[in-house]
């Protein structure tokens, strides 16, 4: 892989939160490694305090490592020039409350030098792709938290970035909201860019990631390929639509004929996201009919265990 | 005794076997350069003392930092901490064993000629000073910045330039003088200039560093991070809307409570009053705003969003600075727009109904119609920009002896002193490039004793009247002066200038002629009655002639006898060209509380080179004329009082520039509430206790040091009493000792605010001359750009999410 293909390299970062004496107080991050490559969807996850946010605040200069260095772009954090191609969500939505929709993503665009019209048309399409047109001058304190997510998305992509940097990006938003910017991300790394996102909501992460570091204490527990991660190697799963019982008893025979342990047969279920997502799309689909539970109840089937 | 350097330069050049005179040409230049207390004339001056400031503060805080990463990196070995422990030690013990000696409880003996107690200062300095160097060093070596290790090997080099330059200064300074000093003197003197180079190579890194800064910042960024500052201001704080219903609501009921003590002074109460209100409202605002800002971004973290984006930090201050500053002029601009409307229909009303009575009353009380027009004029000549032209005022007391001061009548608070009615004292105002009145003095003294004058000792004053300003090209006046002019450079050996001569000569023919027909046509107008002829005359006369001068005055009276009520003091007043002996002689009677001005023909001022004298004289018997230097003056010029007015406000915006420096400042590192005191602080300071920080700084002050004075205050003894050397009186001055020297030095960076302010000259109608306001510009930049530059810093080193 060449060097231009990396576009984060992080050596050996170490991060440990002083008190005002430079006493050691907590430690945030031990001694971390990684490498993000051009064009995937990269995912920090971890628990609480696991050192997520402050990696990412590492890598935007925020916060300065106690050790090691991490490079973005082949860059020192430090250098300001990189975050020209660099495009971030805060943890939280820390924009200006006193600022509306337009305003606040055209001071952010003026801040990367990008011309007005040019400014104007991004605008439009932006405030139109998170769905804001309706409230687009509205100042920011009349949002709710997921308008604010919203925008908050919308100024981290104003300079088109290559890469994006996402703390917890479905923090606070509806399961509407956190489809949609599932498949924005996704839409966005059709775009070629590299995504970086942090979370602990480890569903989401499963669903777009193409690789994983899981974090814990700040240290560097876990890091793949979400498929590679995911898949129990053990264990075989066969899914089979409307296999008649006498099949499944012969299916039984022939793994106790092979000394194969049956852990269990039953039919794959949906996760309770995408129940949400069908009920609501059917909903808006067929106004006025609840006939969906039972619908569902059909699609999914029997379930089975032994 | 080092301050006579440039006499050292002299001295050599004249004394035989010492230093070539390149060579002490160059280190009358390197110790000027180096020494914190010298500097010069000018801007060059200025400059220079402004560098050295800026240098050592920067210094300071290059060394600070530094050490502060080194002892929270735990970088320091015990030993050095030891070593360092230990010279504290031995410098507050020295401390201690020096306000022992001085007073008198400790006597310690002299071992060979040198004090025990210098020995132990010297011994803890050097302790400081190696683990000062042992922890810079390891922190560097640890460090990858090349930068920083280069800057800490060039200040070493500055500081033995520094120190060899020091002692070589000294020691050859003795050598001239033939007087034997102490190596000490010499190491101290060096140290001194060390350490002002090892503060100009820091100054070079971080200028160094401030211009790849420069390179980057982008104006587009830079007025978006303003604009966001404005609209914080008018949405979040709301201030700009506050501020104006404040301004508005106190001007529309301002005519209540502004009673002026005499009429004629209402239109220096009113411009004072609406100029201060403006100077309070922005200063208030601004106070209330830039200090906010950062620690508030910085706390509510939507500063995360801006530092992620590629701003530099420099742009962060500078567009905060700009975006306060935008506000600050529209405000200003309406403010100063409204106050102006507001004066002029007020002052212009009552001027008008004061003439409208006075024509009233001219019928019936010709007094009281005077003292209308008086009252009249006044207002009119106070809203105008008079340029003055000043001399330098020296007294003849009763029997003509020559005083730097008049009688002192007894009144404390008046700071003019009076000559006497009906007697030979009086008042004599210098033009010209002239002596100091000390030396004049001295020389008259001297003069009327028959005796040689002696030479200055005091600086020359350049009091010089331009008398071209006060001619009128291809005026008759105007070519007798260039023929004087050039007449009396040929007198001072110029050769070839009677060709020029020659021509003004020709020029002046036809002038003089047409000038003798007018006026014997105008003796014949007269003679005959004519009054139109003898108008149409002389304006043909003042075709050819300058316009006369003016000398505007303003003294008080002390009365020994009340007098007949309505009759005047009289004042007689003498103006001689030194040069050609003309004069001009008139009495006239003395305003009080107003102004008076005389018309001085133009003539007098022809062949002058600037040079005049203006005697005056009370001629009331019984009766004292008080005056002051600037009591009188020359009226140069009457400009515009609007472009002055908004002068006078623009003296608001540089004061508001300098507090929203200090206040974005603050805000780059404290917290907004200390970040609001810090503000508030500077600005009382340098509005209002300035004159106190001075005196603070070069420790005058009677009672001593804070801790002294709060011995004071609880013992209820006064500030002039000795204090009895007990422990508590010994401890209070050790600490003192301690931090007096820092706080002194700390006083540089209060800014003198109340010099920028100079609304008293407008409201006197006084112009505020270019020079001023440049003098001003500069010295709130020297302010504003270190302040910015200071917050850029820390800033840039300051963890934003920690």
């Amino acid at each position: 892989m060449s060097q231009s293909d990396i576009i984060i390299e992080i050596k050996n970062l170490t991060k440990v939160y002083r008190d005002f004496w430079g006493r050691p107080k907590v430690q945030a991050l031990k001694a971390l490694d990684l490498q993000v490559k051009r064009g995937e969807i990269f995912g920090l996850l971890g628990p609480n305090g696991s050192g997520k946010t402050t990696t990412i605040k590492l890598l935007l200069g925020l916060l300065f490592p106690t050790e090691g260095e991490a490079l973005i772009f082949n860059e020192p954090t430090t250098n300001v020039a990189k975050n020209e191609r660099i495009g971030y969500l805060p943890e939280e939505s820390y924009l200006y409350k006193f600022l509306n929709a337009e305003e606040t993503l055209d001071f952010y665009g003026r801040l990367f030098k990008i011309s007005g019209s040019e400014r104007r048309k991004r605008i439009n399409k932006l405030i139109d792709m998170v769905g804001l047109n309706h409230a687009r001058h509205r100042q920011l304190r009349e949002y709710s938290k997921g308008m604010q997510r919203r925008i908050g998305l919308a100024q981290a992509l104003i300079n088109d970035p290559e890469l994006v940097l996402l703390d917890e990006p479905t923090s606070g938003l509806d399961p509407i909201g956190t489809a949609e910017i599932k498949d924005l991300i996704l839409d966005l790394k059709a775009q070629g860019k590299t995504i970086v996102l942090s979370g602990h909501l480890l569903a989401d992460m499963q669903d777009i990631c193409d690789r994983i570091a899981i974090l814990h204490r700040g240290e560097l527990r876990e890091l793949g390929r979400v498929q590679d991660l995911l898949t129990v190697q053990d264990i075989t799963q066969i899914k089979v639509r409307d296999l008649p019982d006498s099949a499944i008893t012969e299916i039984r025979d022939v793994i106790e004929r092979h000394q194969g342990q049956l852990v269990s047969v039953d039919h794959p279920t949906t996760t309770l996201d995408e129940l949400f997502l069908r009920i609501v799309r059917e909903s808006d689909q067929f106004p006025g009919r609840r006939h969906v539970a039972d619908r569902a109840k059909t699609e999914a089937g029997p379930s089975t265990k032994s | 005794m080092l301050d006579s350097i440039l006499l050292i330069a002299q001295a050599n050049a004249t004394a035989p076997p010492q230093t070539a005179n390149w060579l002490m040409n160059f280190m009358s230049w390197v110790y000027l350069l180096g020494d914190p207390a010298i500097t010069t004339k000018g801007l060059l001056g200025s400059l220079l003392t402004w560098l050295k400031i800026i240098g050592l503060f920067s210094l300071v805080a290059w060394i600070g930092a530094r050490v502060m990463q080194a002892i929270k990196d735990r970088i320091s070995l015990p030993a050095l901490s030891g070593i360092a422990a230990a010279g504290i030690v031995g410098g507050l013990i020295s401390l201690l064993l020096q306000v022992l000696l001085s007073t008198g409880r400790l006597a310690l003996p002299i071992i060979s000629g040198v004090s025990p107690v210098a020995i132990l200062v010297i011994l803890s300095i050097l302790a400081v000073v190696a683990w000062l160097e042992a922890t810079l060093w390891i922190s560097m070596s640890r460090r990858e910045s090349q930068g920083d290790k280069l800057l800490l090997i060039a200040m070493h080099v500055a500081l033995v330039f520094g120190m060899a330059s020091g002692i070589f200064i000294v020691q050859n300074f003795a050598q001239v003088q033939g007087i034997k000093i102490s190596i000490l003197e010499g190491i101290q003197q060096g140290a001194r200039m060390g350490l002002t180079y090892m503060g100009y190579t820091s100054l070079a890194m971080l200028g160094y560093r401030l211009v790849a800064e420069f390179w980057n910042i982008n104006p587009i960024r830079t007025l978006a991070i303003a604009w966001l500052a404005r609209k914080e201001a008018n949405r979040r704080m709301w201030a700009p809307y506050v501020v104006t219903v404040v301004f508005l609501v106190v001007l529309a009921f301002t005519h209540w409570f502004l009673q002026p003590p005499r009429p004629a002074e209402m239109s220096r109460l009113f411009v004072g009053t609406l100029t201060l209100l403006c100077s309070l409202l922005i200063t208030l605002m601004i106070i209330f705003l830039s200090p906010l800002s950062l620690p508030t971004d910085i706390q509510q973290q939507t500063i995360y969003t801006i530092v992620s984006k590629p701003v530099s930090r420099l742009e962060m201050i500078w567009g905060r600075i700009i975006g306060y500053m935008t506000l600050v002029t529209l405000i200003i601009a309406m403010f100063g727009g409204i106050s102006y409307i507001y004066l002029i229909r007020q002052v212009n009303s009552t001027i008008r109904a004061t003439n409208d009575e006075a024509a009233l009353v001219r019928s019936g009380n010709v007094l009281r119609a005077n003292q209308l027009d008086e009252q009249s004029e006044q207002l009119t000549a106070r809203m105008s920009a008079r340029v003055p032209v000043k001399g330098s005022l020296l007294f003849r007391d009763s029997k003509g002896t020559p005083q730097i001061k008049g009688i002192d009548v007894g009144q404390e608070l008046e700071y003019r002193t009076h000559v006497e009615g009906a007697t030979p004292s009086k008042g004599i105002w210098r033009f010209g490039v002239i002596s100091h009145p000390f030396d004049e003095v001295r020389n008259m003294v001297a003069r009327d004793a028959g005796k040689t004058a002696t030479p200055p000792q005091y600086p020359i004053l350049d009091r010089r009247i331009l008398v071209d300003n006060f001619l009128k090209s291809g005026t008759l006046e105007f070519v007798d002066n260039q023929i004087a002019s050039l007449k009396f450079q040929q007198s001072q050996g110029t050769k070839g200038l009677e060709s020029r001569i020659d021509a003004l000569q020709t020029q002046r023919r036809p002038l003089a002629n047409q000038d003798a027909e007018l006026k014997a046509k105008l003796k014949a107008a007269q003679a005959a009655d004519n009054q139109a002829e003898s108008d149409q005359i002389q304006l043909q006369l003042a075709e050819i002639h300058s316009d006369p001068f003016k000398v505007e005055m303003s003294f008080t009276i002390y009365r020994t006898t009340k007098g007949r009520v309505g009759e005047p003091v009289f004042a007689s007043m003498k103006v001689i060209n030194p040069v050609t002996s003309e004069q001009y002689e008139n009495a006239f009677p003395v305003r009080e509380y107003y102004t008076d001005t005389q018309v001085i023909p133009a003539s007098l001022l022809v062949g002058s080179n600037g040079y005049l004298n203006i005697e005056v004289q009370c001629v009331s018997s019984n009766q004292y004329l008080g005056m002051a230097e600037s009591d009188l003056f020359i009226l140069a010029s009457d400009g515009s009082f609007f472009w002055n007015f908004f002068r006078g406000l623009a003296g608001v915006w540089l004061q508001a520039l300098v507090l929203t420096s200090i206040g974005v400042f603050a805000g780059t590192f404290l917290s907004w509430p200390v970040a609001l005191l810090t503000t508030i602080a500077f600005f009382i300071g340098g509005q209002v206790a300035f004159g106190f920080l001075q005196e603070f700084a070069i420790q005058a002050q009677t009672g001593g040091g804070p801790f002294e004075s709060l011995f004071r205050l609880l013992s209820h003894d006064n500030q002039m009493s000795d204090l009895t050397p007990t422990l508590p009186v010994v401890t209070a001055k050790t600490l003192d000792s301690l931090i007096l020297p820092i706080m002194s030095r700390l006083v540089y960076v209060v800014p003198n605010f109340a010099s920028l302010d100079v609304s008293n000259s407008v409201a006197d109608g006084f112009a505020v001359t270019d020079e001023k306001m440049l003098g001003n510009a500069l010295m709130a930049l020297a302010y504003a750009l270190p302040f910015s530059v200071a917050g850029f810093f820390v800033l840039k080193n300051r963890e934003v999410a920690a």
